[in-house]
């Protein structure tokens, strides 16, 4: 039989070897632990040089592809869902003419012109902000006011959580081709007026032929050598070359293309009665019924010296003038506002161009004088100017149409009997 | 088997019947181990049936009743010892449930050598729960006082019955019944 002393003394040992095997069971435990918290250091440290890694390959990749972005001849602008120009690349900036300072920040919609273009780009904008791409013509507006033609390819841009968040438009500029298109396109045109002409005269024989010069390319020197190469009624007809030109070597060469002679615009009737008379002598001395006075001093805008000198005591011709003045500026007015509406520079050229001379034979000296400076500038791309003029034309416009209506009637009504 | 139901359950019968029984229980007991027994530790699962049988003959008490009392016994340490598994359930039916799937997941991780019963669990009615506990160790009485424990420690009222499905014992069905007494 144990005593309680000896039991203890058990109890005690008992313990000591279970506190031993504790402790050693501890110690393994800590051993592995620590073992396993190396591998996770050594882990991490894994970890963290791969993303670095792939952080300098992103750099890299970004750097790369900002260098590429800048310096590729097409420009590019990054804007957010509000239209505002995020980012803009090299090129971009050399087409628009701003510096990126300028540029980011801005509304994009302000670069268009605002017209039905503009509300095209809203709506390719909505429809890029509903994620598709799309390409388009598109006209922009320069730093300097002159139209720029550009193809516009758009994208959406999503943020991390697939949401769009604003579009990536790219620019190519198309304005040379577009010129380009233009022009062919006006040539084919000059050449079928030119070929109707020499169609009609093989048809029907004319006294006198009075050739329009002012035709690009060479189509009315062309159509003069195929009157006289052709087998036709009129081989041998005068031709009389017209032209707003009177440079000297057009004249040469107007003779060299088989012309007979050659007339300067504005043509007065002096000029012309002497020139038919040269070429049809029954011409020479018509005359005309002479109506009476009507004082038109009230016409303050009628250049009235320049209206004698074109028409003297002719009244029939002025009415006839009048009348063709007319109905070209009606004809030719709303296509010219249009044109300078979306800033078509070789449309508003053409045009000002045209109706220049039926604004002066009218005896709008001041008006033509506008038409002159809205050609010029729209052949210099000099957007602000173009607006001015045409602003100066704009505001006496209809006061013309007007002027030009009553005289005609005043003429046919006998009102007015001399100019 | 885990040190801690060894050292738990020798605690345990010191509390009851002094240090004088429990040194001579342990010395009659004759263990592989001596009776040195740590928590952290694993200890061979027959020193724990030689304990049990010695216990039974010592206080003329059957095995499972002993069993029984020493699950009601153990589970009061746990709420000691390990509260926060108990804080996540908010009845003693989540918590039954979750013993399989997350306290048994957790423990496996602490103590990979840890040789755990399974506690496969069936919800049959809002009431009533049943629970398949499967063990080579057979010790559903245990089991079955550590679920009664549990259910005092949630101030709830249910019948729990145990039907042995293998015969040895192995796998026991106890289906749990609240009452609203």
């Amino acid at each position: 039989m144990s005593t309680r002393e000896e039991l203890l003394e058990k109890r005690l040992q008992r313990e000591i070897k279970a506190r031993k095997e504790a402790e050693s069971l501890l110690e393994s435990k800590t051993l592995e632990l620590y073992q396993a918290n190396k591998e996770l250091l050594h882990l991490n440290h894994q970890l963290e040089k791969q993303v670095d890694f792939r952080n300098n390959q992103l750099i890299q990749n970004e750097l790369k592809y900002n260098t590429l972005i800048d310096n590729m001849d097409i420009g590019l602008i990054e804007v957010d869902k509000e239209h505002r120009i995020l980012k803009a690349n090299g090129s971009f900036l050399k087409l628009m003419g701003y510096t990126e300072d300028e540029l980011l920040g801005m509304d994009a919609r302000t670069l268009m012109p605002s017209n039905e273009f503009g509300e095209r780009i809203n709506s390719e904008n909505d429809q890029r902000l509903e994620s598709l791409s799309n390409i388009y013509e598109n006209c922009l507006i320069h730093k300097d006011g002159r139209g720029i033609w550009v193809l516009l390819s758009g994208t959406p841009v999503y943020n991390t959580e697939g949401e769009v968040v604003g579009s990536i438009g790219i620019y190519f500029d198309i304005t040379y081709t577009k010129d380009l298109q233009r022009k062919l396109e006006q040539a084919r045109k000059d050449a079928e007026e030119a070929r109707e002409a020499v169609d009609k005269c093989a048809e029907e024989v004319y006294t006198v032929i009075f050739m329009d010069l002012q035709m690009p390319e060479m189509n009315g020197y062309e159509a003069a050598l195929a009157i006289r190469n052709q087998e036709n009624p009129n081989c041998e007809v005068p031709i009389i070359a017209l032209t707003a030109s009177a440079i000297q070597a057009d004249r040469e060469r107007a003779f060299q293309y088989g012309m007979n002679d050659f007339l300067s615009k504005p043509i007065t009737p002096t000029q012309l009665s002497d020139l038919l008379g040269k070429y049809w002598s029954d011409t020479v001395g018509m005359t005309q019924p002479v109506v009476e006075k009507k004082p038109s001093s009230g016409h303050l805008s009628f250049d009235l010296p320049v209206l004698r000198e074109f028409y003297g005591d002719d009244l029939e011709y002025a009415k006839e003038m009048f009348d063709l003045s007319l109905s070209e500026s009606e004809k030719s007015l709303p296509a010219l506002e249009r044109a300078v509406d979306r800033m078509d520079r070789p449309t508003i050229k053409a045009i000002a161009h045209r109706i220049k001379p039926s604004v002066r034979m009218v005896g709008f000296t001041r008006l033509s004088d506008h038409l002159q400076n809205l050609e010029r500038a729209s052949e210099a791309d000099d957007g602000a100017k173009v607006t001015e003029a045409y602003g100066h034309f704009r505001k006496h416009q209809s006061t013309m149409l007007c002027l030009v209506k009553e005289f005609s009637q005043d003429i046919e009504s006998g009102t007015i009997t001399h100019i | 088997m885990k040190g801690l139901v060894f050292t738990e359950f020798l605690e345990m019968v010191e509390q009851q019947h002094g240090f004088v029984f429990t040194e001579k229980l342990i010395d009659e007991a004759d263990l592989p181990s001596g009776g040195a027994y740590t928590s952290v530790g694993t200890y061979d699962h027959a020193e724990m049936v030689k304990l049990l049988t010695l216990l039974s003959e010592k206080t003329d008490l059957p095995i499972p009743a002993l069993l029984r009392a020493y699950g009601h016994y153990l589970f009061r340490t746990f709420e000691r010892s390990y509260p926060q598994f108990l804080e996540n359930a908010d009845s003693a039916f989540a918590f039954l449930k979750s013993i399989d799937e997350h306290i048994h997941v957790e423990v496996k991780k602490l103590y990979p050598d840890a040789e755990l019963p399974a506690f496969s669990s069936k919800r049959l009615s809002p009431d009533s729960l049943e629970l398949i506990y499967t063990s080579e160790r057979k010790m559903g009485p245990f089991a079955q006082g550590l679920i009664e424990q549990s259910l005092v420690f949630f101030y709830e009222k249910a019948r729990v019955s145990m039907e042995n499905i293998q015969a040895d014992g192995s796998v026991v069905r106890f289906t749990i019944e609240k009452t609203f007494a």
